[in-house]
């Protein structure tokens, strides 16, 4: 347990009994719920800060309202961060994470066809491990290719994303070349279930709650969480501008997002954290099946697993360089570094361990 | 252009004609965009920053396949208030390399003077609304004194003004206040 967390110390840096405005840009997923949980519980109140939590549709959008200030912080995947603080795809901009949001969270759905044809290869009783799908993928792929239907199609949220990253590591177990035996699209989550219903993807990618969403809509079945595939992948950074870093109300955003992790740990929150994601204005998705994703415990098509869905404990907001360094690891490996392993260097700067140590247990003289 | 308020890409493309950028094409967000847009080869692509297509687009540029030419995004890093007033204005634009800086920022500045009058009209349009709406339910609340006191209409007026002054509440919620008990007791 992390020391300082669960107390009730009152920010050092915060002006007493004046409260500091805070915008934070947040894209409607299950890895956003610590900045949902930090405001209605209340941990972002202890902190002197007054919380605006606002929602967006794209990851762009978020992007580009932090860039220019019209966001103080933001949720934001870690590749996508990466790829700021590197210029790549985009402008160059200065990003930090002084705290991460959560680990995993993802998960593969397939349409009922392509599930239909999977069952038909796998057999009964057999354990669809990852690997196991991904080789009898490779064999219906490579008859796809014989009989000169089109490649299969699968959606991803976002170019620079864990879910593309995840989706290429899985093909590669079956032997599949991501790079050339498939096609992949980007489209954004809310639009991903239609896109499965309607034939347009063969499979997709996508954080909670959308798969269950598409289960929900008839459109598909989960296949796989994607912590079956990576174990512990980093997954949504709280991201602010680096010039920010000594703002008043840094080191209370990131005492705000351990304490909702203590919080959102315990079980008898469950419930009431469902009912919070559940509201329109954050995710707008069924409380019954947020708290079932939140249960750790996975229908999948041809099985269960009992590994947590998501990771939002106190240990998953850590912003380690270990983390970033394995997410650009990940980016490297899919040829979106561009200058490859040399610029680490460049993009270890979005990790701030110290900021995270300095919030939780002030400076290291004071320990 | 990319977007889905029609009256707004109306507007827009009405203003990017007359000062003289003539060859605009209309799209929405659909699932054949990036084809279309393939099929266009556009220069630029003026998008609604909160259009959910971007994240798509984006990736498009950076696989490239289907670009035939590279394309450097937004307008150029050293221009960073051009890219504040974009961005402020919803305004998010994408711009093949080769096009020139003039005609980039002249482009730029008609798209974010459009969005900003038309955000201006929107909200102009809502508060003639609600005034509409006000007014409405004043008379509506005349019209029930006039009938039930049996009074003219300056007089039913005069009372809603002197109520709403002694309660010290505006005319409209005394109004519709009384709208509402009125339609209780029918």
């Amino acid at each position: 347990m992390t020391k300082g967390v669960g107390d009730d110390r009152q920010s050092a840096s915060a002006p007493r009994g004046q409260s500091m405005p805070v915008t934070i840009g947040f894209v409607p997923l299950l890895d956003a719920a610590l900045l949902v949980v930090a405001r209605e519980e209340g941990f972002a109140e202890q902190e002197g800060i007054d919380l605006t939590l606002v929602r967006e549709n794209s990851w762009a959008a978020v992007r580009d309202k932090l860039n220019v200030g019209l966001f103080d912080a933001a949720h934001m995947l870690a590749p996508a961060a990466i790829a700021s603080v590197l210029g790549i795809g985009h402008l160059t901009v200065p990003l930090i994470a002084p705290v991460a949001l959560n680990l995993d969270g993802n998960a593969i759905t397939i349409s009922h066809g392509l599930a239909a044809q999977l069952r038909g290869e796998l057999g009964s009783g057999t354990v669809a491990t990852p690997a196991l799908t991904a080789q009898v993928l490779s064999r219906l792929i490579a008859r796809r290719a014989a009989s000169g239907g089109p490649p299969l199609t699968i959606g991803v949220v976002f170019g620079f994303s864990s879910h593309l990253y995840q989706i290429q590591t899985w093909l590669r177990l079956g032997g599949i070349d991501p790079e050339t035996a498939v096609r992949f699209v980007v489209i954004p989550p809310p639009l991903m279930v239609e896109s499965l219903g309607a034939g347009l993807v063969d499979m997709f990618c996508a954080g909670a709650p959308w798969n269950r969403m598409a289960e929900a809509a008839g459109a598909g079945l989960v296949l796989h969480p994607c912590a079956e595939i990576i174990e512990e992948c980093p997954e949504k950074l709280l991201v602010i501008r680096d010039e920010q870093a000594q703002a008043p109300w840094a080191t209370g955003l990131v005492r705000m997002i351990a304490r909702a992790a203590v919080w959102t740990s315990d079980e008898q929150n469950r419930a009431l954290l469902a009912r919070h994601l559940a509201r329109p204005d954050y995710i707008g998705a069924p409380v019954r099946m947020i708290e079932e994703i939140l249960s750790g415990h996975v229908a999948t098509a041809f099985g269960e697993t009992r590994r947590p869905w998501i990771r939002l404990d106190p240990d998953a907001t850590k912003p380690t360089l270990a983390r970033v360094r394995f997410v650009f690891d990940l980016m490297d490996r899919a040829g979106h570094i561009s200058g490859g392993a040399s610029r680490w260097h460049e993009a270890s700067t979005l990790a701030r361990p110290d900021l995270y140590e300095l919030a939780l247990h002030g400076p290291p003289s004071g320990r | 252009m990319v977007d889905d308020d029609p009256v707004r890409a109306a507007i827009l493309e009405q203003g990017l004609r007359e000062a003289g950028h003539g060859n605009i094409a209309r799209l929405t967000a659909s699932a054949s965009l990036l084809q279309e847009l393939a099929v266009l080869d556009p220069d630029m692509i003026i998008i609604d920053l909160a259009n959910p297509s971007r994240d798509s687009l984006e990736q498009m540029f950076q696989i490239s396949r289907h670009v035939p030419r590279p394309v450097a995004m937004f307008v150029d890093q050293s221009d960073s208030s051009m890219i504040e007033a974009a961005v402020e204005a919803g305004v998010s634009a994408y711009i093949v390399d080769g096009l020139k800086k003039e005609r980039i920022k002249s482009i730029l500045d008609m798209s974010i003077s459009r969005f900003k009058a038309f955000s201006r009209l929107k909200s102009e349009l809502a508060q003639a609304r609600s005034e509409l709406e006000e007014r409405k339910v004043i008379d509506k609340a005349k019209a029930i004194l006039m009938q039930r006191r049996a009074i003219t209409e300056p007089e039913a007026y005069a009372l809603l003004r002197r109520t709403a002054m002694n309660e010290n509440r505006r005319i409209l919620d005394v109004a519709q206040a009384l709208v509402m008990t009125a339609g209780l007791l029918k």
